[in-house]
C-alpha cells in the first residue's frame, strides 16, 4: 500500500516541476471568427517515441495563469479600484475560480449531509420494525447508485422541459427560467445533490451508532426529567462523537474531489472543482501532464491544511475518544 | 399546481412504509406535532431519494420526444409522443439500441473483469495486511492506520496523475491491468480499515489455541480466523465492489473509448447527444448501471448498516 499510494503522490510533485522539453511541443496558430489563438500540443515526434523528453521548469507551473496565476493578481491588484472589484476578477481565474467552488460545496455538503443524516437515523430508529427495511432500502439508493447515474438522473428531471423543470418554470413565474442558465442556481443545485447524496452514509453510521448508545443511560437520564432534546444533547450526541468525527473526516475527502455531478449536470460552465481541473488536463488532446500535476499537488496541500486541524484536535482528545476503540488502544500504547 | 398532484400521488404510493408511528415499541416514539413533522420530512426524504429513479425507469420506455417533454411535460408520463411514434406505450427501443446495437454488452464484459479482479486482489492485500496489523504489537500500528487514513484522502484524479509517468514510460497506459492497479490503490486504505476492525474482534486467544494445537501462523489464519471472518470478507467486498463499480474518474482518464467500462461509455452518449438521437440510449444505460446496485443493494442491506459502521 504504501508504494502503491505513496509513491504517486511522489511522483505528482516531481512531475509538477518538470514540463515538456522545447523540442516536443508544436506551437499551432488556430485562427477563428474571434481572432488568432496559439495552442500548443506535443509534437509528432514526441508522441511516437515512447517517453517525451521533459525537463526540470521549477516554479513555471505554480506560476501560470493557470494555476496560481502572480502575475495576473498583481497586475488585477494594481487596475481594481475596489477589493470586492479585485476579488471579482479574480475568480474569473480557472484556478481560484474551482478553488472557490471546491471549498464552498465542501464546506456547506459537510455539514448539512451530516445533520441530515443523524436527523433520518433518529426518525428511521423509531419507525415500526416492519417499516424499517423498505425505508433503509430506499434512503441507501443516493449512495450506492453511482455517482454520475444519480447525478444523470436528477438533472434530467431538472431540464427545463421536463417534470421538475416544468414545475419551477410555474413556481417562478418566469417562462425563460432554467437551473443551468445562471451561477448561483447552478451552485444550489450541484449542492442540493452533493447532500442528497451525501447524506445516505451519515446515515448509515449514525443508525448503527445509535444502538450502541446504552438504553440504560438514556432511561436514568429520562427518570431524572431529561427531555427528549436534552437526552439527545447531553447523552447521544457525546456518545456518537467519534462517529461524527470519522464522518466528517471522510465527507471532507469526498466533497473535496467531487467531479461526477460536474460532468453528468455539465456544469463546468459555471461551476468547475480543482477535480475538475484536473479532469479536464488528462482529458484534452495534448495531456498537460505537468499542469495537472500542478493542479494535484496544490490538491494535496489544501487538503493538509483542511484535515490536520482535525487530526490534531483527535490527538488532543485522543484519552477520551478516537477514531476507533483499536486505534486508541494501539496508540495508548505507543504514547505511554 | 399539477406538479404537487403528482408529488402527492407518488407520496401517496410510498406510504406503505411510514404513515402509522411505531405501534408496539413506542416508548421513545414522538407524539403530536413533532410527530407527525418527522413523519411528514421522512416520507419527503423517501420521495427525494426514490424520484429520481422510478423517473428514470419510467421514462426509459419513452421515445426521446416524451422524456424530455419536448412538447408537453405530462408526455412523459402518459408517452402520448412515445404512442404515435412506435404504436405502444412502452417502447424498448432504447434498450435494444444500447445493447445490441451499440454492442453494450461488451462495456459489461471489460466491468466484469475490471471490478471482479480490483476485488480479488485488494481483497487479498487487505486480508493479509490487517491480519498483521491486528496480531501485531508494534507501536507504530496506529501511525500506519492513520497513514492509511490519510491516503484515501488523496482525490482519485490525483493518483491518476501520478500514476502517469510510470505507465507512459513503460507503455502499458491505456491497458486494463492498469486500471486495476489504480482500483486497488484507491481501494487499498479503506479495506485495510475495514479489515482491522474486523480482525480486532476476533479474540487473539484463538489463535494462541490453534498455534498450540500445531497450527503455524498462517495456518491459523487459514484455517481458524478466515472461517470465522466470512459475514466481515462479504462486507468488504461489497464496499470494494461498489467502488470499482461506480468509478468514473479512473475508468473514464485510463481506458481508451472502445475498452472501457459502462460508467464512461455512458458518458459517450451524452457526447453525441442532442444531434443523433442516442440520448435515449444514455437513458437506458443509466438504468442497466443501475439496475443491477438494486439487487445487490436489496440482498445486502442488513449487513451493510450492520458493519459499515467503524464503532459498531
Amino acid at each position: 500500500m504504501l508504494v502503491l499510494v505513496a509513491a504517486p503522490t511522489v511522483t505528482v510533485f516531481v512531475q509538477s516541476f518538470t514540463g515538456l522539453a522545447e523540442r516536443s511541443v508544436t506551437k499551432t496558430e488556430i485562427c477563428g471568427p474571434f481572432g488568432c489563438a496559439e495552442q500548443s500540443g506535443l509534437s509528432q515526434q514526441a508522441t511516437t517515441s515512447d517517453k517525451p523528453a521533459r525537463r526540470f521548469v521549477g516554479l513555471a507551473h505554480y506560476r501560470d495563469r493557470a494555476h496560481l496565476a502572480f502575475g495576473e493578481i498583481h497586475h488585477r491588484w494594481h487596475t481594481s479600484d475596489s477589493l470586492v472589484n479585485f476579488l471579482q476578477k479574480t475568480l474569473t481565474l480557472p484556478f481560484y475560480g474551482a478553488l472557490l467552488f471546491t471549498l464552498v460545496y465542501t464546506l456547506i455538503v459537510t455539514p448539512l449531509a451530516i445533520l441530515l443524516g443523524l436527523w433520518l437515523a433518529c426518525c428511521i430508529k423509531r419507525l415500526a420494525p416492519q417499516y424499517r427495511a423498505p425505508v433503509v432500502f430506499i434512503t441507501l439508493l443516493p449512495m450506492v447508485v453511482t455517482p454520475l447515474m444519480g447525478a444523470l438522473a436528477l438533472f434530467w428531471m431538472l431540464d427545463t422541459h421536463a417534470i421538475l423543470g416544468t414545475a419551477l418554470r410555474e413556481i417562478s413565474g418566469n417562462n425563460a427560467f432554467s437551473l443551468r442558465a445562471s451561477t448561483p442556481l447552478t451552485w444550489l443545485v450541484l449542492i442540493f445533490h452533493g447532500i442528497w447524496q451525501s447524506a445516505p452514509l451519515a446515515f448509515v453510521v449514525y443508525y448503527a451508532g445509535l444502538y450502541t448508545v446504552p438504553r440504560s443511560l438514556q432511561d436514568s437520564a429520562r427518570v431524572d426529567g431529561a427531555s427528549q432534546w436534552q437526552i439527545l444533547r447531553y447523552v447521544t450526541l457525546p456518545h456518537l462523537l467519534p462517529m461524527t468525527i470519522f464522518l466528517v473526516l471522510i465527507q471532507i475527502m469526498d466533497n473535496f474531489r467531487v467531479l461526477d455531478p460536474i460532468i453528468g449536470f455539465a456544469a463546468d460552465g459555471f461551476a468547475r472543482t480543482l477535480s475538475f481541473n484536473v479532469y479536464a488536463d488528462l482529458q484534452s488532446d495534448a495531456i498537460r501532464m505537468g499542469s495537472a500535476a500542478t493542479t494535484s499537488s496544490l490538491m494535496i496541500v489544501l487538503l493538509a491544511l483542511l484535515i490536520t486541524p482535525i487530526l490534531i484536535w483527535v490527538m488532543r482528545h485522543n484519552t477520551q475518544h478516537s477514531l476507533q476503540p483499536g486505534l486508541r488502544a494501539h496508540q495508548r500504547r505507543s504514547f505511554a | 399546481m399539477r406538479i404537487r398532484d403528482v408529488v402527492l400521488h407518488k407520496a401517496t404510493s410510498a406510504k406503505i412504509v411510514s404513515s402509522k408511528p411505531v405501534a408496539g415499541a413506542s416508548q421513545s416514539a414522538y407524539h403530536g406535532w413533532p410527530g407527525f413533522l418527522s413523519t411528514l420530512g421522512l416520507l419527503l426524504w423517501l420521495v427525494v431519494a426514490s424520484l429520481p429513479f422510478l423517473w428514470i425507469a419510467w421514462g426509459s420506455f419513452k421515445v426521446e420526444a416524451d422524456f424530455f417533454s419536448k412538447t408537453d411535460w405530462r408526455g412523459a408520463l402518459t408517452g402520448a409522443r412515445t404512442l404515435a411514434e412506435t404504436g405502444v406505450r412502452f417502447t424498448t427501443d432504447a434498450y435494444s439500441g444500447l445493447w445490441v446495437q451499440e454492442s453494450f454488452w461488451r462495456h459489461a464484459g471489460y466491468t466484469l473483469g475490471i471490478v471482479s479482479l480490483t476485488v480479488c486482489v485488494s481483497l487479498t492485500l487487505g486480508l493479509l495486511a490487517a491480519y498483521a496489523l491486528s496480531r501485531s504489537n508494534s507501536p507504530y500500528v496506529g501511525w500506519i492506520l492513520l497513514f492509511a487514513l490519510l491516503c484515501r484522502a488523496l482525490p482519485h484524479v490525483v493518483l491518476v496523475t501520478g500514476y502517469l509517468p510510470a505507465f507512459f514510460s513503460l507503455g502499458l497506459w491505456g491497458s486494463w491491468p492498469v486500471a486495476v492497479v489504480v482500483l486497488v490503490a484507491i481501494n487499498q486504505p479503506f479495506t485495510l480499515w475495514l479489515l482491522y476492525a474486523f480482525f480486532r474482534r476476533v479474540p487473539r486467544s484463538i489463535d494462541d489455541s490453534a498455534m498450540l494445537d500445531g497450527c503455524s501462523q498462517l495456518q491459523a489464519f487459514r484455517r481458524v480466523v478466515l472461517p470465522l471472518m466470512w459475514p466481515a470478507i462479504a462486507t468488504t467486498a461489497l464496499c470494494s465492489f461498489l467502488l470499482a463499480y461506480n468509478d468514473f474518474a479512473v475508468t473514464g482518464l485510463l481506458l481508451n473509448r472502445h475498452e472501457t467500462t459502462i460508467v464512461p461509455a455512458t458518458i459517450q452518449f451524452l457526447g453525441t447527444a442532442f444531434d443523433s438521437g442516442k440520448i435515449m440510449y444514455a437513458v437506458a444505460a443509466v438504468v442497466s448501471v443501475t439496475a443491477p446496485l438494486f439487487l445487490v443493494v436489496w440482498y445486502f442491506q442488513r449487513r451493510l448498516v450492520r458493519h459499515i459502521s467503524p464503532v459498531a
